[in-house]
């Protein structure tokens, strides 16, 4: 609706005017007028008005990219921009369906990334009109730097357990041709079980009295080879075993290879708190760093101080009549010849010794 | 009263004449004859000039969040998907009257309208005639001109023969926000106003001027 000013001027003031008008000293007129009010038009915005900053994460063979919708009237597209070593520049997420929205995130992968090159990435919302000039946010602050891994933790197939027979251990789902795949067996009793054919041992620790328990690691380059039979040699207590995929990184056609010159392992003491020692020096550039460790009661071993750490595994086991602790955690580290610090796990419970090792592969 | 009753002039006039007759003769007192008559009033009334609400409600826009390409029912492209604005207003005066109307585009902070092919773009109409095309008006002698912000485009001619009221008229105003707007428009504002005006079209030659075209050959107040 409309409020509409009206201005008439008519009158004794106009008459005497015209008057005076007549007799040619003035040019007064009989004059009306009114003034609509003003039509107001406004233009887009965004919501938020600043870009927000993309969060990277390895994520199996490539690199996750996530941020914060960004809203209009219009869809907003966004553009990505991966900035690698000296400052090159590329864009990512490109093409049909590259980028998802979900109610308030938005996520793309980076699927040319490249093993060992450190990335930041940054993104600009745009409206997503065709043919038209693009009306854009100025683009977002670099995301922190993150470097794509030559080997990453993809996914545990299901633990299997057993008190007598062997016992198939199955792959994951997602192993493919060249991954790196680590066995690992817990034991209710110091006892080790037979290493499958094929399979390379690292690790083989047990304790004692009781915390009477036994951790056993091996690994193998997946190479189609049908899933092992393990023996745990374990009546009663029981053992339990599964098998971690660490995958090639896409693009990565390098076998994988332990990048250490001493694995580390060992038992500890009971203690609520433990940081397995010594801190493993690897050997190779890119190394995925691996923290394993158990004990003899469903304690749900956690990272309490991560130090970079991503804690992959922490599960309470009961393969025969006792109950076991497992916790998996890993790291990439990109540069070689240095100790990586140990991160300090924890336990509930009652405290029961540690066994621990500390791998690293690339 | 104009009459004058003669007969009772006669009479009066004969005593009158007596008595001042002896007052001469012993020089005491000295009188006239006299008489007076006024006319009846003559009247003056004077037409009138006047505007006021059109036959039906005006429009007035509040367009929020326009995108490039978005423009309303009677632009010349655009997505054509937004409503239009209006002003009806009636010319309401009893003389015959000149009329004529004024636009005003103007902004506080960022423009969308920039005076060029990539900003803001008006059509205002009165039926055939327009007013602004684009973002030009019409000179006098027919030159497209572009608006300027802020500054208004007066006395767009509106008839070229005098009219009487009641005369409605109703001005569209239509908009397009083009493809090519550039970034810097993001969230800029743009307002636009009419003023409609009448004048008198006696003792005022229309001269050269032409509907469609400002007519700045008489004066508008």
């Amino acid at each position: 609706m409309t409020k509409w000013h009206i201005l008439t001027l008519t009158g004794l003031l106009a008459l005497s005017t015209h008057a005076t008008a007549s007799i040619g000293e003035t040019s007064a007129l009989f004059t009306a007028s009114s003034t609509s009010s003003a039509s107001r038009l406004t233009g887009a915005t965004f919501t938020p008005k600043v870009a927000p900053v993309v969060t990277p994460t390895v994520t199996a063979r490539s690199i996750s990219l996530n941020w914060s919708e960004v809203k209009s009237t219009q869809e907003v597209a966004y553009s990505v921009t991966r900035t690698g070593p000296v400052g090159t520049t590329s864009q990512v997420c490109t093409g049909p369906n590259s980028i998802t929205v979900s109610p308030g995130s938005i996520q793309c992968v980076d699927t040319t990334a490249i093993s060992g090159v450190s990335y930041t990435y940054s993104q600009q919302p745009y409206l997503n009109i065709s043919n038209s000039t693009p009306w854009s946010l100025t683009t977002s602050s670099p995301s922190s730097t993150v470097t794509a891994p030559r080997l990453s933790y993809i996914d545990s197939g299901p633990d299997v357990s057993s008190t007598g027979p062997a016992v198939t251990v199955p792959y994951p789902s997602t192993v493919e041709l060249g991954d790196l795949l680590i066995l690992i067996a817990v034991c209710g009793v110091n006892k080790a079980p037979a290493i499958p054919t094929g399979w390379n041992q690292v690790v083989s620790r047990g304790v004692s009295g009781q915390s009477n328990a036994f951790l056993l690691v091996a690994w193998r380059i997946a190479d189609g080879s049908p899933a092992p039979g393990l023996d745990p040699r374990s009546t009663g207590s029981g053992t339990s075993a599964r098998i971690l995929n660490y995958g090639r990184f896409q693009g990565n056609l390098a076998n994988p290879v332990i990048a250490t010159s001493g694995v580390v392992s060992g038992k500890a003491t009971a203690s609520t708190s433990f940081t397995p020692s010594p801190d493993i020096v690897t050997s190779g550039s890119n190394a995925a760093v691996i923290s394993i460790v158990a004990m003899s009661a469903a304690n749900s071993p956690t990272l309490s101080t991560p130090r970079g750490f991503t804690q992959r595994i922490s599960q309470n086991l009961t393969p025969g009549s006792g109950s076991l602790g497992l916790g998996v955690a890993d790291t990439t580290v990109a540069v070689a010849g240095g100790s990586t610090a140990s991160p300090t796990w924890t336990q509930s419970g009652t405290p029961r010794d540690w066994i621990y090792a500390t791998l690293a592969f690339r | 009263m104009k009459t004058i009753n003669k007969s009772m002039l006669s009479i009066g006039g004969g005593l009158l004449a007596l008595a001042a007759a002896g007052a001469l003769t012993i020089g005491a007192t000295f009188s006239l004859f006299s008489a007076s008559d006024s006319s009846s009033a003559s009247a003056f009334a004077t037409g009138t000039v006047a505007v006021g609400l059109g036959d039906s409600a005006s429009v007035t826009c509040n367009v929020t969040e326009m995108s490039p390409g978005d423009s309303s029912s009677g632009a010349a492209t655009g997505s054509k998907s937004l409503d239009k604005c209006t002003y009806n207003v009636k010319y309401t005066g009893s003389l015959p009257a000149w009329l004529s109307v004024g636009v005003t585009v103007n902004s506080t902070g960022t423009n969308l309208y920039t005076a060029a092919a990539t900003g803001l773009q008006f059509y205002v109409k009165n039926g055939s005639t327009s007013i602004i095309d684009g973002v030009n008006y019409k000179v006098v002698g027919g030159a497209n001109t572009p608006v300027t912000s802020g500054v208004t485009v007066e006395h767009i001619l509106l008839n070229e023969t005098p009219v009487q009221g009641p005369n409605s008229r109703s001005f569209d105003i239509d908009y397009l926000l083009p493809l090519l707007a550039p970034n810097a428009l993001q969230g800029g504002t743009t307002s636009i106003e009419l003023t409609f005006n009448a004048v008198q079209s006696a003792n005022q030659p229309l001269g050269s001027c032409v509907a469609g075209r400002q007519c700045n050959s008489i004066t508008w107040s």
